[in-house]
């Protein structure tokens, strides 16, 4: 059994990066620590160091920038739901972060960690995917930006290269007629992890309609249901025959396993039935404005 | 202190002209004596005690479900800085111990039968390096092909997980042979017969899931011997007295030379009265020469514990087209595990309760409990009932349905009464049936709502029946020399709060108020048999050794008095504290110049001795060794479930809940409607969502996030009604709740689904998958 | 390693490994056995403490990163005047049974009415929906957070 060898609370980012390079010391980046905790306490790999990266301030702020909004990697789950300016302007994040477990678990986790944490589950990941998220990464050679849709390579793996950290979430700004929301199929009404989790945004450009639809727990990774999009995106309005053809599309897009939580042939269903679901209610919510929000 | 009356309005007492004398104590919603430890953190559980200089154990189970041990090498382990012990089967007695069946011993000698069998233990100065020298154990096996479920044990030629099973040691005769670890059968009338004869016979398999009881305290203890070689172990136990017999059996040392202290328990509710973790932990303490401490991980709960076992019903049932029931016939087979445990109780009583609350001319039932290599179950809260009742109520609402009666009607139709015998002979009495039914439909708006509710919404019915009391209590009450007054007994407050009811009775008996009574830490020293928080049992068995002993010393202190006071006993009284001559409330002697003049005189210390059996009451226990002759009384009650189903993804929502029972005495009916709250909460955990996943003999959900505890997000608010109507036995007329509520929410939520979705899922708990795949399924193309 | 941690007002000096969680470290080294250890991994709450004021599990948090916060427990609730209203609410209204989820549902309740000082039921469920009771069904703890609502606005 390996431990936890130390614990190194840095309180900036280069002190953050420079513990990262020093690969020898086996240095993991800890935020909330509400998954990573739990891994290393029954860690079969080598000893650890950890990096405890809470105390950096520039890392837990939200901010309107370059026509978005930056939220910080280790911005608290019961932040974001508190956030006005997330409210305002993202709604469906805070439907995905409301329903993560329970309250204390999301004063300690955090958006970075819900993201960087790669669970196919992860119930922020799939409005952050219709939301057209991208990650910032820092490390000690430089920084840059990854789609979200692009940042999850396996369950538990994403591209962040050793010695690299995620710095912040940027959303842009979407039309402030998008409507969008996050569907978590549990059997539980609490404290339990999606079956199936549905995010869809929908929007008018020009006169056609425009969607995103983010997928979870159907997949390795969390996902877009790119060839559902398609179909939803460049019609003139939204029914019940083409909210069908789109859920059937997402379906074929998912591949799921069977588990504990439920068989593929369920989750399939699942998806299928809830993007249609989505897509007809937000139809319905475009066409009535913002009337009774 | 009598709390002010914080009872919920929706509550509503008493329906039938039961005599009311005027209680001062019973019948009141008087606060816990033990909430404010409780509410402070200071109570201490098995979980909170640590001793200087104790060692902590880790147990390594068995990893494969069926295979023969070829050798354990522990040398790695026993090297490793800080090991003071290492034990593996060589190290345990023989003998076999096991409550109903001895048929385990403390650790696996030869073979391990399922995943989490005990096959070695360490002891070591800190939990992290106990676990490390349990993954230094190396076991080789030779893997044996598993039986993982009972059909593939029951078949022929299947190989027999204990060959000796005829042999061991039982607590009372009963058929063995095979895998099969109990079997019985009971019959009345002829039901071949009854079935020709019936306009209408239906017949299904119903089955019911392996639960764990989940206490938010997962078990702990502590064991250590002391100079002369005295066993002491502190524990969290249901039944005191049965863990320290068992114990010593195990340990094939004499009851003398154990003594047994219960902690604060933190939940039982069937789940720490198997004597589990204490004998392998006085075993490590014995070998290492140093108290040990065992506690069980969350995931261990689940693993190593004894859980609620799967059963497998197969129901036929007969009835004429105007709804009287005719006969019936059923078959059980309990899934025991590798040990028999508990299942062979929870399987007889599955047989004996398998008929309800209804009057069937003909039955016939047979029982198996049956040996696999899956965990190793035991008995949950329900025990064997819980089972039972799902399969006949959800069965009597398909039955209602062919014969197109409502199911209300049908079972109205076929109630028990007073005086009817019950398939074990057990002879009904104070039986409420038709009360907690009518009252049940009345304030759940039943009639009105049913086939009215709109599309998705359904409501469904069952009724309760479970046995009351078991066994023998006893208690003592002596009078302190200021006049307040003690109890002991053996009865251990598992969090039902017994204690503060057992304060109640004593109150009311002697008129004292309560907080001038206390009731002793139980501990095996001191404390004389009691079965335990058991069976619905401590307000009903307990309660009446309580009231005995009580009545003992309230006669020895009005003797006392009558003598100074110059008068006869039966001139005197007490009221508040005070004992006077019954023409005046003045003068007299207060409780302290009585205890004075008994202690400092020819009399002697006043004690109070009372011993309750529940064999009294009957002139003819019978039951083939089951025994439920010797149940005392049993309680009754409805539930009825209102639901609403979404047809694209199989959840359901609950829309309203309403529980009616016969508690005869609600002696605090504020503790007693907790026990319904909590109970119906179980259930519908049960009916829902709780279940452990089983496959290849391994459970894939041994977890708080796979296996779903429901939350206060799933629990519905529950309508609570009452009907008193005092028992003829029980204290103050009271009977018992406490495995009661259980039973309703599994047949009543299957039943209301059917109802909303046409739909009847022969399965609990009722997944939205099953749902979905029931839906399906009688979808035509 | 050598670390101080301020519970309950108290500076404690404890010795910790770097992986030890919070809870361990109030339970074992510093005697504070009130919170409760049900799961160890943040699914039931039982081991709910404040730190600089928010509910979190205990068992999830690093001790070592506790340092520099106030860590309330449920031994730091009650003080000479007597229960916190929650307590009182707790023990008048019939919410404790078993009480091993107790202390940890007592600090979330304090921390709820200290968000929504009139809460309705909903937003007192949506609260305590990290914390797992096997006893009680719930019905009687929400009662008793409305009553402690009702004297802590009777105090205000």
């Amino acid at each position: 059994m390996a431990s936890i060898l130390e614990v190194i609370c840095p309180t900036d980012v280069d002190g953050v990066l420079s513990v990262l390079g020093e690969s020898d010391r086996n240095p993991r980046v800890v935020a909330g620590g509400t998954d990573l905790l739990l891994q290393y306490q029954h860690w079969s790999g080598p000893d650890v160091t950890i990096v405890d990266i809470t105390g950096v301030r520039s890392l837990s702020e939200i901010i309107e920038e370059d026509g978005g909004l930056r939220i910080g990697a280790t911005v608290r789950l019961s932040d974001i739901i508190g956030s006005a300016q997330v409210a305002h302007h993202f709604p469906v994040l805070i439907e995905g972060a409301v329903v993560v477990a329970g309250p204390q678990i999301r004063n300690l986790a955090t958006i970075g960690g819900n993201v960087c944490n790669a669970s196919p589950s992860a119930d922020t990941v799939a409005p952050l995917l219709v939301l057209d998220a991208v990650v910032r990464l820092l490390s000690g050679s430089g920084k840059r930006s990854v789609p979200l849709c692009e940042f999850f390579a396996a369950p538990g793996q994403t591209v962040l290269e050793p010695g690299e950290l995620l710095e912040s979430i940027w959303i842009p700004l979407s039309s402030p007629k998008t409507k969008a929301s996050y569907t978590k199929l549990s059997p539980r009404r609490a404290m339990d992890l999606a079956v199936v989790g549905v995010a869809v945004a929908l929007w008018r450009e020009d006169s056609s309609l425009r969607t995103r639809i983010g997928l979870g727990a159907v997949a390795p990774t969390p996902l877009r249901a790119f060839s559902a999009e398609d179909v939803v995106n460049g019609a003139g309005g939204m029914d019940s025959v083409l909210a069908e053809e789109a859920g059937q599309e997402a379906a074929a897009d998912a591949s799921p396993i069977s588990d504990v939580r439920g068989s593929a042939r369920y989750r399939a269903a699942m998806v299928e039935r809830l993007v249609a679901r989505s897509l007809q209610d937000l139809g319905g919510r475009l066409k009535n404005g913002n009337v009774g929000e | 202190m009598a709390a002010p009356e914080t009872r919920d309005p929706v509550v509503e007492v008493g329906t039938k002209e039961p005599t009311k004398p005027a209680y001062k104590y019973v019948g009141k919603s008087v606060t816990r004596i033990d909430s404010v430890a409780k509410v402070t953190g200071a109570s201490r559980f098995s979980t909170d005690f640590y001793l200087k200089g104790m060692l902590h154990a880790k147990i390594l189970f068995s990893d494969r479900p069926y295979a023969r041990i070829i050798d354990i090498d522990i040398s790695k382990a026993l090297a490793l800085p800080g090991v003071k012990a290492v034990i593996t089967g060589d190290d345990a007695p023989i003998r076999r111990y096991g409550v109903y069946l001895k048929d385990k011993t403390i650790l696996a000698k030869g073979e391990v039968r399922y995943i989490g069998d005990r096959v070695a233990a360490v002891a070591a100065v800190t939990e992290r390096i106990a676990e490390q020298a349990v993954s230094l154990i190396k076991v080789r096996y030779e893997d044996l092909d598993p039986l993982l479920d009972t059909t593939a044990a029951l078949k022929e030629g299947a190989s027999r997980l204990h060959p000796d099973v005829a042999e061991y040691e039982a607590g009372f005769p009963y058929i063995r042979y095979g895998n099969v670890c109990m079997e019985a059968e009971l019959a009345r009338g002829d039901v071949a017969t009854a079935f020709a004869e019936s306009d209408v016979v239906l017949e299904a398999v119903y089955r019911t899931g392996a639960v764990n009881q989940a206490p938010i305290e997962p078990h702990a203890c502590v064991a250590g011997f002391d100079h002369r070689g005295r066993l002491t172990v502190w524990t969290a136990t249901q039944q005191l007295s049965v863990c320290h017999a068992e114990l010593a059996a195990a340990l094939e040392i004499p009851m003398v030379d154990v003594r047994v202290i219960p902690l604060e328990c933190g939940g039982g509710f069937g789940g720490k009265l198997d004597t589990n973790l204490e004998p392998l932990t006085a075993l490590l303490a014995q070998k290492a020469g140093r108290a040990v401490r065992l506690a069980m991980t969350r995931e261990e709960e689940f693993v190593a514990a004894n859980n609620r076992a799967p059963f497998e019903i197969k129901i036929k049932l007969g009835a004429t087209s105007d709804g009287k029931l005719t006969g019936g016939e059923v078959d059980i087979v309990a899934d025991a595990g590798a040990y028999a445990d508990h299942v062979v109780g929870t399987a007889s009583h599955a047989l004996s309760s398998s008929e309800g609350v209804y009057r069937f001319p003909s039955w016939k039932v047979r029982t198996r409990a049956v040996y696999t290599n899956n965990p190793d179950y035991g008995c949950m809260r329900g025990y064997g009932t819980i089972q039972a009742l799902f399969a006949l109520e959800t069965h009597l609402d398909a039955l209602a349905r062919k014969i197109a009666i409502d199911p209300a009607e049908l079972r109205l139709a076929n109630l028990v009464e007073d005086g009817d015998e019950l398939i074990s002979s057990a002879a009904l009495h104070d039986v409420h049936i038709r009360e907690t039914m009518e009252t049940a439909l009345d304030r759940s708006g039943y009639w009105e709502k049913k086939g009215s509710m709109g599309p998705n919404r359904g409501i469904g019915i069952a009724n309760i029946v479970k046995t009351v009391g078991l066994l023998s209590s006893s208690a003592t009450v002596r009078l302190n020399e200021d006049g307040t007054v003690a109890i002991t007994t053996a009865a251990v407050e598992i969090g039902c709060g017994t204690h503060t009811v057992l304060s109640q009775i004593a109150a009311e008996v002697l008129d004292v108020p309560i907080d001038r009574v206390s009731v002793g830490a139980p501990e095996s020293d001191s404390t004389a048999y009691d079965l335990g928080s058991i069976a619905s049992r401590t307000v009903f068995d307990n309660g009446s050794a309580v009231r005995l002993a009580t009545e003992d010393l309230r006669a020895k202190i009005v003797e006392c008095a009558a003598r100074e006071l110059g008068c006869d006993a039966d001139e005197v009284m007490i009221t508040e504290g005070r004992v006077h001559d019954v023409s005046s409330l003045e003068g007299g002697m207060t409780l302290e110049a009585v205890a004075g003049t008994s202690i400092y005189g020819a009399e002697g210390p006043l004690v109070g001795f009372g011993v309750w059996s529940a064999y009294r009451h009957h002139d003819d226990p019978v039951g083939g060794g089951f025994a439920e002759g010797i149940y005392p009384t049993f309680g009754f009650g409805t539930h009825v479930a209102e639901v609403e189903i979404d047809p694209g993804t199989g959840q359901v929502s609950i829309l309203d809940y309403t529980a009616c029972h016969d508690v005869g005495k609600a002696i605090n009916p504020m503790a007693l409607e907790g026990q319904i709250e909590g109970g119906v909460a179980q259930g519908l955990g049960g009916a829902l969502w709780e279940e452990m996943l089983v496959s290849d003999g391994r459970i894939l959900n041994p977890n708080l996030v796979d296996y779903r505890l429901p939350t206060i997000m799933d629990v519905p608010r529950v309508q609570i009604s009452l009907v008193e109507v005092p028992d003829a036995l029980g204290p103050f007329g009271a009977k018992g709740i406490g495995e009661h509520p259980i039973l309703g929410p599994g047949p009543s939520i299957a039943n209301a689904i059917a109802d909303a979705s046409g739909v009847l899922v022969n399965q609990i708990p009722v997944t939205p998958e099953r749902l979905l795949d029931a839906i399906d399924a009688s979808t035509p193309g | 390693m050598d670390i101080e941690l301020n519970v309950n007002g108290d500076m404690l000096h404890v010795v910790v490994s770097p992986g030890e969680v919070l809870i361990d470290t109030l339970r074992e080294s510093a005697g504070l056995t009130g919170s409760k250890k049900g799961c160890a991994t943040g699914d039931c709450g039982a081991c709910t403490v404040l730190l600089d004021g928010r509910p979190v599990t205990s068992c999830l948090v690093l001790s070592v990163s506790a340092q520099g916060k106030g860590v309330t427990t449920i031994e730091g609730l009650a003080d000479e005047t007597g229960l916190h209203p929650v307590q009182e609410g707790f023990v008048a209204m019939g919410a404790v049974q078993c009480g091993y989820c107790t202390p940890g549902m007592v600090m979330m309740a304090t921390a709820v009415l200290a968000e929504q000082p009139h809460p309705t039921d909903a937003q007192i469920r949506a609260g305590l929906a990290g914390n797992l009771c096997r006893c009680t069904g719930y019905g009687k703890i929400i009662a008793a957070v409305q009553s402690a609502a009702l004297m802590m606005a009777e105090e205000a």
